[in-house]
């Protein structure tokens, strides 16, 4: 297994099995995180956003959690970017048809599909019971699995800010999960 | 999981709901944007969303600025196209009628036809009112009564010239109406005498060869050689010496 360096450099050169290394250590947190936010775009976000890394790629200087911090910075601004240009409406609704069967497992085709849709509408729903920078935050620490300081680079906000938004969000989250539907 | 601290304190939905998130499946990429990946790793940062995203900006912006200057000339293109008494005739007298009640005086468009069929009406001829009738004519018809401006100018023989003109604006009925018949004259020494009276055609000329049988109106106080326009510039009126350009737009009828 090279280390995580030496799959940079690989990757830098242009080599493609390198890119896929990246890509399978990487790409399921963060389509996670994208379908959470915007599940009619995310894949093609995701696209876009591997192809800003490897662009970029030969300015990058770190390790696997900067690269990770890295990889979620490009990918969320890309997000933004596609909500701006396509005027989408973020939709918090179940999958599409298509983007069902494009989620495809390894062993077990479909308890991974299953499982997979499971974790974008467990994100999706998250992501309808908070805020939006709550959300961010929440998504973030547990999905793309980043740091306090690493979210607040990310988001470009303070460390103490991210904790508090973390704070609220949690609480929020747990307040409107328990939440039961009033019946008339 | 790095982050398993934040679970700490939360009820069992919740965390059922953060696992449930954070449990990511496989991945494979096509080949096909590993391919894409590999290239621009080696060609450097290229931005591929960004670069249309701007060109696409600059060319709304070309597009915005070439359809409003498209626009601004065919605006200003129509308004000169007014104020000349260029526009067709079905066009130029609502346009006129309009421009008249914000006190602007532009030429009306079938001003000069009517008093044209007057002009070249041969059983006037030579009965020694036919200068008159042409005048009264303009006069009614060019909707200026009270403008001080009316220019006759008669030609006492039997050819029956009489030139009339009303006021400036009337100039491009004038060149329209008679352009063939102050082709025929060449002569420059056309003596054609103006005097201006308010709605009062005076002006007497004698001259035989006076263009005036044309119909061309003629300048106040000079002499029928400039007077090739048919534009009308009647003392008294200054507002309407502007339109002399319609001189211009009936300069067809050269008098050199």
């Amino acid at each position: 297994m090279p280390s995580f360096s030496a799959v940079i450099e690989a990757a830098r050169a242009g080599g493609e099995w390198a890119f896929e290394v990246l890509f399978r250590d990487y790409q399921p947190a963060l389509l996670r995180y994208l379908r959470g936010q915007a599940p009619d775009i995310a894949d093609d976000v995701a696209s876009e956003t591997w192809i800003a890394v490897a662009a970029g790629l030969r300015g990058f200087e770190g390790d696997a959690d900067d690269f990770r911090a890295w990889l979620f910075t490009i990918g969320r601004h890309r997000l933004i970017d596609e909500r701006r240009r396509e005027k989408r409406r973020v939709l918090t609704s179940a999958l599409t048809t298509t983007q069902l069967l494009e989620v495809v497992g390894d062993d077990n085709p479909e308890t991974t599909v299953i499982d997979a849709v499971g974790g974008d509408l467990a994100a999706q729903r998250i992501v309808a019971l908070l805020p939006a920078d709550q959300a961010d935050v929440i998504l973030l620490r547990v999905v793309a699995d980043l740091s306090v300081d690493q979210v607040a680079e990310v988001l470009g906000k303070k460390p103490g800010h991210v904790r508090t938004l973390q704070s609220r969000g949690l609480k929020r989250l747990a307040e409107r999960i328990s939440e039961k539907p009033v019946t008339p | 999981m790095a982050n398993d601290s934040i679970f700490e304190g939360l009820d069992q939905e919740a965390t059922a709901l953060l696992h449930a998130a954070r449990a990511t499946t496989p991945a494979s990429p096509d080949a096909g944007l590993l391919t894409a990946m590999a290239a621009a790793a080696v060609d450097g940062p290229v931005p591929i969303s960004s670069r249309p995203r701007r060109t696409t900006m600059i060319g709304k912006l070309i597009t915005a600025k070439a359809l409003g200057l498209a626009g601004a000339l065919v605006l200003t293109g129509g308004v000169a196209a007014a104020a000349t008494g260029t526009l067709p005739d079905p066009v130029q007298t609502p346009v006129s009628n309009a421009a008249e009640h914000v006190g602007v005086h532009i030429p009306e468009g079938e001003h000069g036809a009517a008093v044209s069929a007057v002009a070249h009406d041969k059983s006037n001829d030579g009965d020694g009112n036919h200068g008159a009738t042409v005048s009264e004519t303009a006069r009614q018809n060019h909707g200026h009564e009270g403008d001080a401006t009316t220019t006759t100018t008669v030609a006492g023989d039997d050819n029956g010239g009489t030139t009339n003109s009303g006021p400036g604006n009337n100039g491009k009925g004038n060149a329209k109406g008679h352009t063939k018949a102050h082709d025929a004259t060449d002569d420059n020494e056309d003596q054609v005498t103006t005097t201006t009276v308010a709605n009062t055609p005076t002006t007497v000329d004698d001259d035989a060869n006076d263009s005036a049988r044309s119909g061309s109106s003629s300048s106040g106080s000079s002499n029928s050689g400039s007077s090739s326009g048919g534009s009308s510039s009647g003392s008294g009126n200054s507002s309407h010496s502007g339109q002399s350009g319609d001189s211009g737009h009936g300069g067809s009828g050269t008098d050199d």
